[in-house]
């Protein structure tokens, strides 16, 4: 029985509607594409502060010639719900927002400064569950600003100012290696496990706050409030207790083996000077040992870079010079990681992951110490060592500058 | 009985897409977590010998099916009522399978499809399959297994070089000693998803060659043990042991964390496209394994025109299993893996087996 070709036909067609895809097709134009979410807690009250920043498509996506379609537009909104739960204060959001909010092009999660003192703990059950926001959105902690200020900054060159804080966060990191990156499922593994402390890296705004959000910023070639990544938060059992700063942070990244690339300034030997060396690659391990029942961390790193920029004359052709100059630079990395040491054990808070290092190595010993690790962590014997190798001196041995 | 033949490498396929099924992208890890990988290799080699055993029943009437041989084996009074529980069971187990796709697609990507929709468009296609006979099954099977190890290989690809595998958080090895490794491969994964290769003594019997069934078997086995153990490891290196025992659907959100310098991200589409791609044959060939059983039972002679009333039973089924998910993974983990497999897989199959030696020892020479 052979069906004739207009019935074939026919039922190829009856088939076409199931090809449009899911049952509940959101166009695009029915989307609000938000770039970032901030959250605050409002003061005194349980209710969380969540806001949204949304990307205007117009100012972005450009209309056939490479230009924006409308370049003058601002370039994001921020929408602001409140509610006891995030989830609660995104669907409430829809009173202000002409759009679903749409949530897989998150790449920012801010949290404000003081919800982070108050505690985190519970804020990410959302982000893990709902199936919209990716794994691979990162944190930042608003240093001493609400999260929804910092959200307003306009940028110029990165329109879109979660990309602008994205990228940021992402050079400074490689390039600076001050700051860290941390998605939502670290912050999880983090937060449950009894071993480690949690680290965010921070952001602040410069200069004058209530100026970020006008459109005037833009017209400035010095911006008026600009989103610096500043320092790294550290969380004790989810709390902000302090920032770390400048060589503390590096240090703890240094250990964490989260270094990428750095510059180290180097004293000359005789005169004022120094010499700037680039880390260009650096390795940590960290091991762990039980001497007399106690445990003991070796801390052992082996970094290599390069002579950038030197400020005095030196013969940098010379064997001695080059020695120098590699056991200044390994005395001071064993310096900022010992102070980055010292400083967690003041405040037995593990940030440098020592708990999963015993853990790993020996997890008997670790089973008993669990459940007093930090004052175990805060007074644990460590030992620091360098390796450190210069590798060549750029496109000069000597400088010009004469003794 | 049956006409239609299957070669050994069309085996070959379908218990490799089987096995990988849902439990490729379920956290099978239970109480070893972090150890899973092991776990799942332990209960591998246990997964082998339950194989060996349906083959050797297989091979000692080769032109009978499970309930075929059941009869033969148990007598006709003993033997019917048995061969009607497995297709209870079948039927029962079906139904779990196609509300767990459903499920996972509902809560990854379709979040406001109804599940009745997707389980019928599902069981639909199933249905279609199992309609054309078991030939049509295998041979889509052999094509599809080559996709899905082509997604499988993309996926582990970009999953290493986007950097996001994290070796230590599959140590310590062994954090709380054997037992929970013993007792998540022996309780849990042997059960799922190797005991439920039961469904194979159905498809046996379709075999060209009666030899090949245990060469090509076994080879399947071993080699979808390895390819589940190591995505396994892969997703607790990838999320950490919490994460992954926390999640419903671990792969999805390990293939999602891959981002390629900025440009090569979301290909979660490809987790999404093997879960269906695997489930379909999961789903089809336990559909099969009940039709065949009920038109033994039933002698009715094309078992392939069952397929429709046994579909649209497995497809109310599915949607009256469970009230909510959780119940859903309570009832596997309980009933399930605890109860119904044990029964099914391991201790029928045995006894069978034991029954079998006693009459062949004792018995009357039976002229075959």
């Amino acid at each position: 029985m052979r069906a004739s070709l207009a019935v074939r036909a026919i039922l190829l067609m009856a088939l076409i509607p199931f090809l449009t895809g899911c049952w509940n097709s959101r166009e695009l134009k029915s989307l609000s594409i938000i770039g970032a979410i901030g959250i605050d807690k409002m003061p005194d009250s349980q209710l969380y502060r969540v806001s949204f920043q949304i990307i205007n498509p117009s100012t972005v996506a450009s209309a056939g010639g490479g230009t924006a379609a409308n370049p003058t537009a601002m370039p994001i909104t921020v929408y602001t719900g409140t509610g006891r739960t995030i989830f609660e204060a995104i669907r409430k959001t829809s009173k202000i927002s002409p759009r679903q909010l749409f949530f897989s092009h998150i790449r920012l999660l801010v949290i404000g400064e003081s919800l982070a003192r108050e505690g985190v703990s519970n804020l990410f059950d959302f982000f893990e569950r709902s199936h919209e926001i990716r794994l691979t959105t990162k944190l930042l902690v608003a240093r001493g600003v609400q999260a929804e200020k910092l959200l307003q900054v306009l940028t110029p060159l990165e329109k879109i100012p979660a990309n602008a804080a994205y990228g940021k966060l992402e050079s400074t990191k490689k390039l600076w290696s001050e700051s860290l990156d941390v998605g939502v499922d670290d912050v999880i593994n983090t937060l449950i496990s009894p071993s480690k402390q949690l680290l965010i890296s921070g952001a602040r705004i410069v200069g004058r706050s209530e100026e970020g959000g006008k459109k005037s910023n833009l017209e400035n070639a010095k911006l008026p409030a600009e989103i610096e990544i500043k320092g790294i938060a550290l969380f004790k059992d989810g709390r902000l207790e302090t920032w770390l700063d400048d060589d503390l942070a590096r240090g703890t990244l240094w250990i964490r083996d989260e270094l990428k690339t750095t510059v180290i300034p180097i004293p000359c030997k005789r005169e004022e000077g120094i010499a700037a060396i680039e880390v260009t690659r650096s390795s940590t391990r960290v091991r762990a040992s039980m001497e007399d029942g106690e445990p003991v961390f070796r801390v052992f790193v082996r970094e290599e870079g390069n002579v950038n920029e030197v400020t005095c004359a030196v013969d940098l052709g010379k064997k001695e010079e080059i020695l120098r100059y590699e056991d200044e630079w390994k005395a001071e990395t064993e310096r900022q990681i010992r102070e980055a040491i010292r400083f967690a054990q003041s405040q037995s808070s593990d940030i440098l992951g020592f708990g999963e290092v015993l853990n790993r190595s020996h997890p008997k010993t670790w089973k008993k110490l669990e459940d007093r690790w930090s004052s175990i962590f805060a007074r644990c014997k460590t030992e620091v060592r360098a390796e450190a190798y210069i590798r060549r001196s750029g496109m000069r041995l000597k400088p010009y500058i004469k003794e | 009985m049956l006409n239609e033949k299957i070669n050994a490498r069309q085996l070959f396929a379908l218990i490799m897409l089987f096995e990988f099924g849902t439990a490729l992208v379920l956290p099978i890890g239970f109480v070893a977590q972090r150890d899973v990988w092991l776990s799942i290799l332990l209960a591998m080699v246990g997964g082998v010998g339950l194989y060996w055993i349906y083959d050797y029943l297989y091979r000692q009437y080769p032109d009978l099916n499970l309930s075929g041989y059941i009869r033969r084996i148990l007598g006709n009074y003993a033997g019917w009522p048995v061969s009607f529980l497995y297709l209870g069971f079948f039927i029962h187990n079906d139904s779990r399978i196609l509300r767990e796709t459903g499920e996972l697609l509902v809560t990854s990507a379709y979040d406001m499809t109804p599940i009745f929709v997707i389980n019928a468009c599902f069981m639909l296609v199933v249905i279609f399959v199992v309609s054309k006979g078991v030939e049509v099954l295998a041979r889509t099977g052999e094509i599809y297994l080559l996709h899905v190890l082509i997604l499988g290989a993309a996926g582990t690809i970009m999953i290493l070089a986007s950097g996001i595998i994290r070796i230590h958080n599959l140590f310590p090895m062994l954090g709380d000693g054997w037992r929970p490794v013993l007792e998540s491969a022996y309780r849990n994964i042997l059960m799922f998803p190797f005991g439920e290769t039961i469904s194979f003594a159905a498809i046996l019997p379709s075999l060209n060659k009666s030899s090949s069934g245990r060469k090509s078997g076994v080879l399947a086995l071993l080699c979808s043990g390895i390819v589940l153990s190591g995505t396994h490891a892969m997703e607790v290196s990838v999320l950490g042991a919490d994460i992954y025992g926390r999640s419903t659907f671990p792969l999805f959100l390990a293939v999602s964390k891959v981002n390629i310098m900025d440009f090569i991200q979301r290909m979660d589409g490809l987790v999404i496209l093997t879960l269906i791609i695997s489930a379909f044959f999961k789903c089809a060939i336990t559909c099969y394994a009940a039709i065949v059983v009920a038109a033994d039972l039933f002698r009715v002679k094309k078992p392939e025109k069952l397929a429709l009333p046994v579909g649209i039973i497995i497809l109310f089924n599915s949607m009256m299993t469970s009230n909510n998910w959780p119940e859903f993974g309570f009832k596997g983990k309980e009933v399930i893996m605890g109860r119904l497999l044990p029964f099914y897989a391991v201790a029928v199959p045995l006894a069978l087996l034991v029954v079998h030696w006693i009459r062949r020892a004792f018995g009357p020479k039976r002229s075959a």
